[in-house]
């Protein structure tokens, strides 16, 4: 792959990724405000992205494998209580989401829940799989 | 039981570093550094292949007490 093809897809990458949240954010009716407060997290998102996929390239450059045994061990460790986190996280929205209907409770629509369990049990997974990789494997 | 292992030695001894031993077996150069300092037990597969590059058995290169290895009448 050569570097003028790479560099053009993480543009593209990031391109489409930007379009399709300003497209959910107008679709959804946010404000400036809040698209303002969205969009640093975005950006952030969009750095850890590009910098995984300048990683992989250049380790595959290298050819050294992307995962081997021991970050497969790893993988599943985080997989595992990412999994778990995950469920109590659904379970917490939907207890939530029972309890507003019998008392006053704010709530959001099921997009604004979509996209923070999403970042969040991807930010948990991240988390997790750094945490297991630099613990010894057993 | 994390097993022990001789792999610091013999590669001194052949003049390989952990990236070198890393690529002729197929791993992450972490992986080689975890299972060095006794905190990764490598899988079967791997072991053969990293006592192959020291040309020696896999019991020269990776070793457990003696008590680990009693079997069961």
């Amino acid at each position: 792959m050569s570097s003028g093809i790479t560099r053009k897809w993480v543009l593209v990458t990031i391109a489409a990724v930007v379009l399709t949240y300003v497209a959910v954010g107008l679709y959804q009716g946010f404000s400036i405000t809040a698209s303002a407060l969205v969009l640093p997290a975005i950006v952030g998102n969009l750095f850890v992205v590009a910098g995984m996929l300048y990683w992989i390239i250049q380790e595959r450059r290298k050819g050294v494998p992307i995962v081997d045994e021991r970050s497969q061990v790893v993988n599943g460790k985080a997989a595992m209580l990412t999994l778990f986190v995950g469920i109590y996280f659904m379970m917490a929205l939907t207890f939530y989401d029972i309890a507003a209907q019998f008392i006053s409770l704010p709530t959001k629509n099921a997009a604004i829940y979509l996209a923070v369990s999403a970042m969040f049990l991807l930010s948990f997974f991240g988390l997790s799989r750094w945490y297991y990789g630099r613990r010894p494997t057993r | 039981m994390l097993v022990r292992t001789r792999m610091k030695e013999l590669r001194a001894r052949d003049g390989l570093r952990q990236a070198d031993l890393a690529r002729r077996v197929g791993v992450r150069r972490e992986t080689i550094s975890f299972v060095e300092n006794g905190e990764y037990n490598p899988s079967l597969l791997l072991a053969v292949k990293i006592a192959r590059v020291f040309e020696a058995n896999v019991e020269e290169v990776f070793q457990y007490d003696e008590d680990e290895l009693k079997l069961n009448l």
